[in-house]
């Protein structure tokens, strides 16, 4: 299509309002009535609950509510008593009942006519607590006699995951070469400059409305529903605008709290978090600690590899358990092993519940694996790019656990990347790390990624989308895939745009709203371009069907001479004799016009075409062989860095990023995404880091939390490579997680290359850059005295 | 969230503002408002009365006089703002350390608001300005009840948050001696808007390609920052630009430079006495702050020399 | 003092207590939500907006502070018809992806455009960098920021401005 506007750069469809500060979040709106609440938190880590007295706090003037847990509605069975719910884990409870499990858990919350009135009595609500010993660290809490979270979960074991395929014992005794390797990765908080904020209503009948930023609204109202006790269908739920997200903004407790106390007082109530609340109790990625064996051949070929993994899911379980077994075997789909093991143990401790973050267990994985990777090839000899190359995985292939992979150009984003960032120029890495001055090192990684994982919720499996002709001739398309930034409704828009012959601005992407998008899994799992995308495109092509044949009808044509182009349906020359005024070749309608007359001739009804997308892949069974994704990205980062090799300082001084996912829709947007990603990349490299002592977050700011700023990051170029996937009705696969997947291990290998000292924890903070320096010198020297005495 | 409530009260002259001051106990002076509304809000001051001085015609502008010895002295006033200090000609030509400190301390937005005399008062530990007024040889100029008196800003910082400010009294100015060369660093994780970790400021005069003087101030590796006395490790130690190599490099200099910072280093080294925090631990303050002092008086020679300018002024 | 505020041209009876933070008083009384609260400790620069030309974090300045002076928030860049140059490039070049810290970005850049105007030629990316440091994004990685100022600074000087349709 000649005018279409796929695989050109185009503008946000809604970037007008973002610049001209008219786009509303859920803490611009204000709705008639409105209540403020504000969540009283545990200001101990673990503890029994021996008294409230909410008295005092509902005496100040402008308190309307004050709940806690006695106020809880029946959620059991048969609607009786209270019990725990979650997401994955039974370990959910709106507000503590008896116990406390971390320094922000739920305790209260107040409902007042100001946000002043409604801290005040915050600070009246009086709570006894009786502190029990609590536990921080992942590994004190496996060991035994730790304090226990969840007496029916002995050993706080949350979750775990265990794969095994492949004969180990036979692919190890090939080995050549043995890695056995420790990495760990760091809590890490999202970040997004929105905090979070909802708006919630109550209506007669157990009805609420509520508004509130999530990736996932079908699935989430699900979990609040069966907090509350109520049937999903009772809850409304509409996604407003989101300031950002990167995988916190789920499921989040501060959305039933906000509904009950709607609920009691019968009043809109709007609860929006501080940054230090926000960061401190709005959860975090997981700390992931991984033991790693690799057994390798003579010519660099991966025989075996065995994984533990030990994460934190906190006091509560929340999104974290589909992170920790995409961190256990997802890295089998990038590279091909004879044998694989691994088990991975999800841990409470008395620390601020983890969730999903992009890149999704994923990148703390090839933190680990691409250092390991570069570690053999320099053991042996090979080079960074070709020994990648002898192990990926390829278009065609079948992996180890029976994913498929359709298409993959990883060669060529190797290729392109080494060819972009010079990578020939890579000296080898020092033995001494250098004496004074500043060094510079090129590092390699690869990463990979599913589009969409259908496991995670066999139920939504795919997307359905919906487009709509009203009667005064406007255009709209509806999926229940939530923009969360990133431009899905631009990439909707503009695949809708293109089948039907107008420009991507003439199309409304409605808002995601429960009571009448279509219902879908969400945005997560990089899922949303190629399920919405496809759905779009099918639904596209049944509304042009059935307005060509309307529009035959009217003009008396066979729909198969009419063409929809530039906003009309127009009747092809070259049928022979000349028509009517309305009739005849070279006659048109224009879709206003049709707009009109079809709801003129259907009692008002809009023009819908429907569409839907069910992705070809085989559900993984118990034994957890199948194949869950229709299509996998790849990419391959080069990132140069400059270390301060007196202080530790790092700085990212370049960075090249190769993609391969598949048809890219709207260039402009995708190379936003990978900035972005490899931004977030570098600031988890190098400076982020959520302090917790004694259970309490250190640094719940931006001073102390700090993300990178405008000169902590480099120009970065960045190119798309590959071709159309052909498990794709759009030729799409996937990119905003595989854009941060390989961030960590290229700044990671670059340190190495540049100083001859590889770190194993994240982040790189110059403080662990220059202590990895110091030991390796003291090792050096240490060697070296023993050297002089033999 | 913190609820503090605070009274607001506009001074529109120094005795009125010493007067507010002295009304109450909870009386603080407001100035861009970047510490003590962030202050409030983090609950590390319950509220009081606000008395705002950005107003009070004796704590503005900046102004040059003459002085005995033929040299310029600069008064800044306390309520100067850093984008006003920033922007200041004969601030760029004569204290480059506090150019230098300025740029890193907060963002523009922060620039605009806060003020010479309230980064002072804060007293912060790492506080940007406190090494290169240390180095120039600063003067506070302080208004109080008993009437104005005047103190080596050496003697201004007593602790984290503490100056030698008596209650009643305020900041009216900062005096600095001009001449010579100076330069401030720091370190820190963040290039962007960060808190230093260990910061540097030196000055020199360099006469006849030698050393004629130099003094040091270290930032954040103490309760307050600190005064190097390293002019006798300096002095008269020829300088002159080495070809071919970095600023940063020890070398820069000639020999006989590198081997005397060898000692600096050393000085600062002992000199710290910082604590491990929530940033940094303190043996990496310390060793840090030793390499930040070698390389703020490399840039100073540097500028001595009048050799080309480096801008940046980030160590990392 | 007259308890007046000049935002974006048009005067603001702005008789709250002097304490209110003006990016309270932005969004609750003069309804310009555009103006985001993002920290409340003017760490992330998202409630920025010029008082008197200059960017400041609105959460860190008092009302009676504002009383008398002129504040630009995002909503007076450009006007119901045009956009202003610096919107104009965020839009085409897709610099917004939340959008959740444009507005602040956007009333900063603008006022470190006409700093460069004022100075006779354009700011570089460097500078740029430096000036916008005060200003959080997690979204983008600035990169396409720096490359729409940098391209409102030249069509700036040409003092071109889109017209909406």
């Amino acid at each position: 299509m000649s005018l279409g506007s796929v695989g050109r750069p185009w503008p946000q469809i809604d970037a007008v309002d973002k610049v001209r500060g008219r786009t509303r979040y859920a803490a611009d709106m204000t709705l008639p009535g409105q209540l403020y609440g504000r969540i009283l938190r545990s200001p101990v880590p673990h503890g029994i609950i021996r008294r409230i007295d909410t008295s005092r706090a509902l005496k100040v003037p402008g308190v309307r509510a004050v709940i806690t847990a006695a106020d809880l509605p029946p959620n059991g069975p048969e609607g009786k008593g209270r019990v725990p719910f979650g997401p994955y884990v039974d370990d959910w409870e709106i507000l503590c009942s008896d116990r406390v499990r971390y320094i922000g858990d739920e305790v209260a919350a107040v409902a007042a006519v100001s946000e002043e009135a409604a801290a005040e009595a915050l600070e009246l609500i009086e709570v006894e607590y009786e502190p029990l010993p609590a536990v921080f660290d992942m590994h004190e809490a496996l060991e035994p006699g730790a304090p226990v979270l969840w007496p029916e979960r002995p050993g706080n074991i949350a979750s775990r995951f265990d794969i095994a395929r492949g004969d180990l014992d036979a692919a190890r005794r090939k080995a050549h070469l043995v890695l056995e390797e420790r990495y760990s990765t760091n809590r890490i908080y999202h970040a997004y400059l929105e905090p979070i904020a909802v708006l919630a209503e109550a209506h007669p009948g157990d009805r609420y409305t509520l508004i509130a930023p999530t990736h996932i609204p079908y699935k989430a109202r699900v979990t609040y529903a069966r907090g509350l006790g109520i049937d999903p269908g009772k809850i409304r739920l509409i996604v407003p605008p989101m300031g950002g997200s990167f995988g916190a903004k789920y499921e989040l407790n501060v959305c039933m709290i906000a509904m009950l106390l709607a609920r009691k007082t019968g009043r809109p109530v709007k609860m929006v978090f501080d940054r230090a609340e926000d960061a401190a109790a709005g959860h975090h990625r997981p700390p992931l600690h991984f033991d790693i064996r690799l057994a390798l051949d003579r010519d660099g070929r991966f025989l075996s590899k065995e994984v533990r993994i030990v994460a934190t899911a906190g006091a509560r379980t929340m999104w974290t358990p589909p992170v920790v077994a995409t961190a256990a075997h997802r890295i089998d789909a990038l590279y091909h092993f004879e044998a694989v093991r691994a088990e991975a143990l999800l841990v409470y401790t008395n620390t601020s519940p983890t969730t999903c973050m992009r890149g999704f267990g994923n990148a703390e994985m090839l933190f680990a694996f691409e250092q390991m990777v570069d570690q053999a090839a320099e053991e042996l000899g090979i080079d960074p790019v070709e020994i990648r190359k002898r192990n990926a995985v390829r278009a065609g292939d079948v992996t180890i656990h029976g994913w498929r992979i359709g298409s993959s150009a990883l060669e060529e984003c190797l290729d392109r990347v080494a060819l972009l960032s010079g990578f020939s120029r890579r000296k080898p890495a020092p033995r001494h790390p250098p004496a004074s001055g500043k060094a510079r090192g090129l590092g390699l990684a690869i990463g990979h990624h599913v589009s969409g994982y259908r496991p995670i919720l066999a139920e939504y499996d795919g997307s359905a989308a919906w487009v709509r002709l009203d009667m005064d001739g406007r255009l709209s398309v509806a999926v229940g895939e939530p923009d969360i930034g990133q431009g899905l409704n631009t990439v909707v828009a503009m695949i809708a745009a293109d089948e039907l012959g107008v420009s991507p601005s003439e199309i409304d992407v409605m808002p995601v709203d429960t009571a009448h998008s279509p219902a879908a899994v969400g945005t997560l799992g990089s899922r949303a371009t190629i399920m919405a995308g496809a759905a779009v495109k099918a639904a596209a092509r049944d509304f042009k069907k059935k307005l060509l044949a309307f529009a035959g009808e009217l003009l008396g044509a066979d729909p198969g001479e009419l063409v929809l182009e530039r906003g009309r349906v127009l009747w092809r020359r070259g049928g022979g004799e000349s028509g009517e005024r309305e009739g005849g070749p070279g006659a048109s309608l224009t879709l206003a016009e049709l707009g009109r007359r079809w709801a003129a001739a259907h009692t008002g009804s809009p023009l819908v075409g429907q569409g839907s997308y069910r992705p070809e892949t085989v559900l993984p069974g118990p034994d957890k062989y199948g194949n869950p994704s229709p299509a996998y990205p790849f990419a391959a980062h080069v990132a140069e860095v400059e270390v301060d090799v007196e202080t530790g300082a790092v700085e990212v001084v370049n960075y090249w990023a190769v993609h391969d996912s598949g048809r890219i829709i709207n260039p402009s947007t995708a190379t936003g995404q990978v900035q972005g990603g490899v931004a977030q990349g570098i600031g988890w490299a190098l400076m982020e880091d959520v302090a917790i002592r004694g259970g309490r977050v250190e640094n719940p700011n931006f001073l102390d939390y700090r993300i990178p700023g405008f000169q902590d990051v480099p120009p970065m170029t960045v190119e798309f490579v590959g071709e159309s996937e052909p498990n794709s009705p759009t030729g799409v696969k996937s990119l905003g997680e595989s854009a941060l997947n390989p961030v960590l291990p290229a700044i990671a290998n670059a340190v190495y290359n540049a100083v001859g000292v590889r770190i194993h924890d994240a982040p790189l903070t110059p403080e662990a850059v220059w202590r990895a320096i110091q030991r390796r010198r003291e090792e050096l020297e240490a060697a070296g005295k023993e050297r002089e005495a033999q | 969230m913190i609820r503090d409530r605070w009274e607001y009260v506009r001074a529109e002259t120094l005795a009125g503002a010493l007067t507010l001051l002295a009304s109450r106990s909870d009386a603080y002076p407001l100035a861009g408002g970047t510490d003590l509304v962030i202050a409030g809000r983090l609950g590390r001051i319950r509220g009081g009365v606000a008395v705002d001085i950005s107003a009070v015609p004796e704590l503005q502008g900046i102004t040059a006089f003459p002085t005995e010895a033929g040299g310029v002295r600069l008064r800044i006033g306390a309520a100067t703002t850093v984008s006003a200090l920033l922007q200041d000609e004969l601030v760029q030509q004569k204290l480059p350390a506090l150019v230098d400190a300025g740029r890193l301390l907060g963002g523009w937005q922060i620039q605009n608001l806060a003020t010479v005399g309230g980064n002072m008062c804060n007293a912060s530990p790492s506080a940007e300005l406190s090494p290169p007024l240390l180095v120039h040889r600063a003067e506070a100029v302080i208004a109080g009840p008993e009437g104005s008196r005047r103190l080596g800003v050496d003697r201004f910082w007593t602790g984290p948050g503490k100056t030698a400010l008596a209650r009643g009294e305020l900041l009216v100015a900062v005096e600095l001696e001009t001449g010579g060369a100076s330069a401030y660093v720091r370190h820190q994780i963040r290039r962007s808007v960060d808190i230093a970790l260990a910061s540097a400021a030196a000055w020199v005069s360099v006469e006849d390609e030698r050393i004629a003087g130099a003094r040091l101030a270290l930032g954040a590796v103490a309760p307050a920052p600190l005064l190097v006395d390293v002019a006798e490790e300096v002095a008269g130690v020829p300088v002159r630009q080495a070809p071919g190599k970095e600023p940063d490099d020890p070398g820069a200099f000639g020999p006989a430079l590198a081997k005397r910072l060898q000692r600096v280093e050393r000085l600062a080294f002992a000199a710290a006495r910082p604590i491990t925090d929530v940033r940094a631990s303190a043996d990496y303050r310390r060793a840090v702050v030793g390499v930040l002092a070698r390389r703020a008086l490399l840039r100073a020679v540097q500028r001595a020399l009048a050799v080309s300018e480096d801008v940046e002024t980030r160590s990392g | 003092m007259n308890r007046v505020i000049r935002i974006n041209g048009t005067e603001w009876p702005a008789d709250v207590p002097p304490t209110t933070p003006l990016s309270d008083f932005l969004r609750e009384h003069a309804g310009l939500t555009g103006t985001k609260i993002g920290c409340r400790t003017g760490e992330c620069g998202a409630c920025t907006v010029l008082l008197d030309g200059r960017p400041v974090t609105s959460c860190l300045v008092w009302v009676a502070r504002a009383w008398g002076r002129d504040v630009t928030t995002v909503e007076g860049l450009g006007d119901d018809q045009r956009l202003d140059p610096v919107q104009v490039a965020f839009l085409e070049l897709n610099a917004a992806q939340c959008g959740f810290c444009i507005p602040g970005l956007l009333v900063s850049a603008r006022a470190l455009l006409d700093e460069a105007a004022a100075r006779g030629w354009p700011p570089t990316a460097l500078e740029v960098r430096e000036r916008l440091s005060g200003h959080l994004c997690r979204c983008t990685g600035y990169q396409k920021i720096v490359e729409a100022v940098l391209k409102a600074a030249e069509n700036g000087m040409k003092e071109m401005r889109l017209e909406l349709g």
